[in-house]
């Protein structure tokens, strides 16, 4: 069985100062998947 | 001089001909064949369907586009390929020429016409037909919206509802955007104050939560390890979402869904509205040599009607299945001056386990190509057409398989600046290497994470206006990667 989120898990889900953190560090994870990508297609 | 023809204006098409003209001088010739005169945004289908976006926002016209940027097209569709002597029949879909064919000739043939959308394989699913609905193209989408709206309506009225949303066929795959369309559907009537008089069913054919066509992934979710099916189940807990899996879908009537699970067993529920994805197969094109011989099964599949490409397709228990066997350049083995990037090209296998049923029904998915990997793949098939074109036959040719590259998928759960959210999950690679990563099922988990939260609907955002901007060719756009 799966855990419900706590209190906290849910606030820090929709708190925007703490999102705009996790939004630049999902920038940061997705942008080096792409160079990633970008470095294997060009190296095969 | 050489000319080279693409079909289909997808992402995999639309970006293989961006390339094509970027990188090949003026005295060559681009002609993108596709029976679509909008080129669409599909991944934001889902905020069509439910009435967050309009078309005009998720669209934009080929035709001005390719003139401006010096690239021929046809409004048509492809028919029959002949590729001894290099040249496609076309048929026009619209304008003066409607419904006339052409001979449409060619040096180089990039294959991007996507999936058929396979409705006819499950009895009584079609969009708009016994309460049944597809996000698939934008049209349905629209759909789709209108009769949620005029459900949503009837809830309002003091109406109880029941709402299906998954796969439509035992083998059907794109559960990411069921998923998606799922969260998307709840939080609406959450903000509509109606989601308790509904119940809301999660239907797919994958054996375990989280499975998305993939097996699944092990992922780092903030410091943790989590594997998807834990993540899934926590987010449809958290949203009162039931969910049926190992679920092969046959048979659609008004109001009814008639399933088998893995079990053997069969079910029926009935529904109000439901969101059902259909198979996808190939277009079922037929290919002749000079002398008029069918030789359709030198470019396509027999069985899935996708065009065989470098990959391995020796049958193989999944045991002994392996990254080695996914293709890198996606050339057809026979004519190697035609190529199928994205969904167009014939997989090996699945990425999942594949089940049978205890009565031997297959019930599993089959293998997602998303949009990140479409790009990719069309993107680095251009790049060996220009390396051909201008080294000849014996140029090196670059290859990548979907072993070696990785997909994000941000599944939208609610729309808003502040009251959105999404579940945003990265993979390194698609099909899982248990050799470079016994440890971790496959993945990297340094690529393969998860998120749940407002920074992945912004994320989502962002990533529709920089991939339409890319897609209508904007000053440099060949910067932003695919
Ligand atoms: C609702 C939805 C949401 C999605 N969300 C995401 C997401 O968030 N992230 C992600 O990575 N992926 C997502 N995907 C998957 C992604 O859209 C596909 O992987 C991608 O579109 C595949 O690109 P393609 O070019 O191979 O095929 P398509 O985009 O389907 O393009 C095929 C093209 O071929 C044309 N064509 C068809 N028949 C012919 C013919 N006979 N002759 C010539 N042309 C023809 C079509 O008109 C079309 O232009 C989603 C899919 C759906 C349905």
């Amino acid at each position: 069985m799966a855990k419900k989120l706590s209190g906290w898990q849910r606030f820090a889900m929709n708190c925007v100062i703490i999102q705009f953190f996790h939004f630049l560090i999902l920038n940061l994870k997705i942008f080096s998947l792409l160079r990633k990508n970008e470095k294997e297609a060009h190296s095969g | 001089m050489a000319r080279v023809v693409v079909l289909g204006a997808g992402i995999a098409g639309h970006t293989s001909a961006m390339y094509l003209r970027r990188l090949l001088g003026k005295e060559h010739e681009v002609l993108v064949v596709s029976p679509n005169s909008r080129y669409q945004w599909i991944p934001s289908n889902i905020w069509i369907g439910i009435g967050k976006m309009t078309r005009e926002q998720t669209t934009f016209p080929l035709e001005p586009l390719y003139k401006k940027k010096g690239i021929e097209y046809r409004q048509a569709r492809a028919v029959t390929f002949y590729p001894d002597e290099n040249y496609v029949m076309v048929e026009y879909v619209a304008g003066e020429k409607k419904g006339q064919q052409e001979k449409v000739e060619y040096d180089y043939l990039i294959n991007a016409t996507g999936p058929k959308l396979n409705f006819e394989a499950t009895e009584g699913l079609y969009p708009g037909r016994n309460r049944t609905y597809s996000v698939c193209s934008y049209t349905h989408a629209e759909e789709a919206w209108k009769a949620l709206s005029e459900l949503i309506e009837e809830l309002k009225k003091g109406k109880e509802a029941t709402i299906v949303i998954g796969m439509g066929h035992p083998k059907a795959t794109c559960q990411g955007a069921a998923f998606e369309y799922i969260l998307n559907v709840d939080h609406e009537l959450r903000r509509r104050g109606v989601r308790d008089r509904v119940r809301l069913i999660w239907l797919s054919n994958e054996a375990e939560l989280g499975d998305f066509g993939v097996d699944g992934m092990l992922m780092k979710v903030g410091r943790k390890e989590m594997h998807s099916s834990e993540l899934v189940q926590l987010v449809f807990e958290e949203r009162d979402i039931e969910w049926i899996l190992g679920a092969g879908v046959y048979k659609v009537e008004d109001g009814k869904v008639h399933f088998e699970t893995l079990d053997g067993q069969n079910h029926t529920i009935e529904f109000d509205f439901a969101m059902l994805i259909p198979a996808f197969s190939g277009h079922g094109f037929k290919a002749y040599d000079k002398d008029g011989g069918d030789i359709t099964d030198k470019l396509f599949s027999p069985k899935s009607g996708f065009m065989i490409v470098d990959a391995d397709y020796t049958p193989k228990p999944y045991e002994e299945w392996s990254v080695d066997d996914w293709p890198e350049k996606y050339q057809n083995p026979h004519y190697p001056n035609i190529f199928a990037p994205g969904i167009a090209f014939a997989p090996p296998h699945t990425i999942s386990r594949p089940r049978k049923s205890a009565s031997g029904r297959e019930i599993f998915p089959a293998p997602p190509r998303t949009g990140m990997p479409s790009g990719i793949m069309g993107r680095l098939v251009a790049e060996n057409v220009v390396r051909l074109i201008n080294e000849g036959p014996d140029a090196h040719l670059h290859g990548v398989s979907m072993g070696r590259i990785g997909a994000a998928c941000i599944a939208s759960s609610g729309y808003g600046l502040k009251s959105g959210s999404a579940i945003t999950i990265t993979m390194f690679p698609i099909v899982p290497d248990y050799r470079r990563y016994p440890d971790t099922q496959g993945r990297d988990l340094n690529y393969t994470i998860g998120h749940w939260g407002l920074a992945g609907h912004w994320m989502k955002y962002l990533l529709h206006h920089m991939f339409l901007y890319k897609a209508k060719m904007k000053p440099f756009w060949w910067m932003i990667p695919e």
